[in-house]
């Protein structure tokens, strides 16, 4: 009675070799079956990449709106920012349109702007460009008194602070600092606190917009995932014959499904990259045909580490999903009797 | 062993590992080349079928494609195996070819009962033991035609340059030394049949298993095909298996068996027929 050794196994190279060639010669229908992953991931990207444009030009806009606000503000205490010193108290870190507001002031002409940050609150960048002066004299001749940042000035007698003030107007750029009421001193909020409902609607709006947002991404997963799914199947299934032929002559289960493995996942990198810049592109383009350059492009800037994990979301959304749709039908077709997926009529 | 010149020459050019270098019928010594294999004993059995019974979806609809067919095949053999379709043939080929799990009964090939082998031994048998030569070719579309016969030795483990050498020989050996690079659906019906037998001597199998291999071939390619395969089985002492139809294959076989509703029902050597008879109507 004679023994029946063992098949050879065949290292990677083997099946990346074949891979590689079937790719190569069947490239039209590659290209078809990758497109199918390119249209999946790119659809997925594009609705991603649309949330985070659309939340970047609406705070942008917000940004604006707010820089605008304390502009007007200060100007209608003070009249025209021509020839005007203005003396800056940071009493905390700036916020976003604080920082903002800082840069417009700076690049307005005619304004010299001086400082006491002794708490080293501003930014190296957000300090250039200002004159240091000591908390005696920095309200000498200047328009106005700014406090800015997220936090309380300590033990300042305004009356004193604002002697020799050619203006004596104090302002505050966040609703949290407390406005002097010494008696000849003008103080303003260049701010605007929320009334409570306004700040409830709000949210309400914010939680509502977050809800939409995660419906139509999973909605879009869905689609994504029927796409690519569709389209690996269609190219497996489709060769359910040449599975069945390649067991006849040898080949095992595990080659056939490494085959495959290989094959899915080249076509799900290659498809999950192209997607990603596709969806990203037409997401970039459709809102700066909506909303303009300058908004959309400071909003991208912005979100470019979103925007970054999205992209490997998304290209890893690809791969996943076109192995696994291959390797599935394929395991089914390695599995068979040969003579049965040589049957297989599909 | 060869005394005829062109033979002796195009030999020297295998054994240096150059290709031959223009078609010709096939001649002896190619396959002394091809197949460097002493010629074995008969007599022995190489496959047998116990009682085998195949039956498709199981059930009130079931089919019953084999009713307890049971056969021996002779190492050496050339077994020629008659039917009209809707016999059994096409099922019991993959029975006793090791394509398919009989639903009853055994089947040994080589002694070893194949409902033991798991899928990589069964694999290996596949390789090496049998080679295949369907009806409809399943050759693999996509691949050239050497592709196609250097696929099974890939599988085998060969390296690709020397598969790649052999693969070129047997397809001059099948006369197809032009069309190497070509896609199967860039050729005739018959030459495709031909890369089909190329492909299914790949790994110098023991047992070739052959349906219908000269039905779609011209007289002169098939008449070609069925001194390849004898001379396969001569030289090198394969048993091969075939279903057909083609009186001369019928003629030049040494045993022919009947299957029908699935079952064999005669088994005769060809000279105690009568090729003139009824029973070719099928």
């Amino acid at each position: 009675m004679s023994t029946i050794p063992h098949q050879v196994k065949l290292p990677s190279r083997v099946a990346l070799d074949v891979v590689l060639q079937g790719i190569r010669i069947r490239f039209g229908r590659s290209v078809v079956t990758v497109s199918g992953v390119v249209l999946g991931v790119a659809f997925l990207m594009s609705i991603l990449a649309g949330i985070v444009l659309k939340a970047g030009v609406a705070a942008e806009d917000t940004l604006r709106v707010e820089v605008e606000r304390m502009t007007k503000f200060l100007e209608a205490e003070t009249g025209t920012f021509d020839r005007k010193n203005f003396a800056i108290l940071p009493v905390g870190t700036l916020t976003n349109a604080e920082a903002r507001f800082l840069d417009t002031l700076k690049n307005t002409r005619g304004v010299t702007l001086r400082v006491f940050d002794p708490n080293a609150f501003l930014t190296a960048e957000q300090g250039e460009l200002l004159e240091e002066a000591q908390m005696e004299e920095l309200a000498d001749g200047v328009s106005a008194l700014l406090m800015m940042g997220e936090g309380r000035p300590q033990g300042l007698d305004f009356a004193e602070v604002m002697a020799n003030a050619r203006q004596k107007v104090v302002a505050s750029t966040s609703p949290e600092i407390p406005l002097p009421e010494a008696t000849g001193i003008l103080a303003s909020s260049l701010s605007r606190k929320l009334a409570e409902a306004e700040q409830q609607a709000l949210m309400e709006q914010q939680r509502r917009d977050r809800f939409r947002d995660g419906w139509i991404i999973i909605i879009s997963l869905l689609v994504t995932i029927i796409g690519i799914s569709n389209a690996m199947l269609m190219s497996v299934t489709e060769r359910f014959r040449e599975i069945g032929t390649m067991k006849c002559l040898g080949a095992l289960s595990a080659f056939v499904r490494r085959m495959f493995l290989f094959e899915s996942a080249i076509m799900g990198i290659v498809g999950g990259a192209m997607g990603c810049v596709v969806g990203l592109l037409f997401s970039i383009i459709a809102y700066t045909l909506t909303y303009g350059p300058t908004l959309v492009f400071s909003g991208l800037f912005h979100s470019l580490g979103t925007l970054l994990l999205y992209s490997v979301v998304t290209i890893l959304a690809g791969l996943i999903l076109s192995v696994l749709a291959a390797l599935y039908p394929a395991s089914v077709a390695a599995k068979m009797v040969p003579a049965v997926a040589l049957r297989s009529n599909i | 062993m060869n005394s005829d010149p062109a033979t002796a020459a195009i030999n020297q050019e295998e054994i240096a590992g150059n290709t031959v270098s223009s078609d010709r019928p096939l001649q002896a010594g190619d396959i002394d080349t091809l197949f460097a294999q002493p010629a074995k004993e008969p007599a022995e059995t190489v496959i047998n079928a116990v009682d085998v019974w195949k039956i498709y979806n199981p059930g009130p609809n079931e089919t019953q494609a084999l009713k307890g067919a049971t056969l021996d095949v002779f190492k050496n053999e050339y077994l020629s195996i008659m039917g009209p379709s809707g016999s059994g043939k096409s099922t019991l080929f993959n029975m006793i070819g090791a394509l398919g799990k009989p639903s009853r009964g055994k089947v040994y090939i080589d002694q070893v009962d194949i409902a033991q082998l798991d899928h990589n031994e069964l694999a290996w048998l596949r390789c090496r033991k049998v080679g295949y030569i369907f009806q409809s070719y399943h050759l693999i579309q996509v691949m050239t035609c050497l592709e196609n016969v250097t696929l099974p030795m890939a599988f085998a483990g060969m390296e690709a340059e020397q598969a790649r050498d052999r693969g070129v020989k047997i397809l001059k050996l099948v006369g197809l030394g032009h069309r190497v690079l070509h896609k199967p659906a860039e050729l005739s019906g018959g030459q495709q049949q031909r890369v089909a037998i190329a492909r299914a001597l790949a790994n110098q199998p023991e047992i070739v298993l052959a349906d219908e291999p000269t039905a779609n071939l011209d007289q002169h390619t098939g008449q070609e095909m069925i001194d390849l395969l004898c001379s396969l089985k001569e030289e090198l002492g394969v048993t091969i298996i075939s279903a057909t139809h083609d009186l001369k294959m019928l003629q030049r076989s040494d045993r022919i068996l009947w299957i029908e509703d699935g079952q064999i029902v005669k088994a005769a050597r060809p000279d105690d027929i009568d090729f003139s008879t009824s029973e070719f109507d099928h």
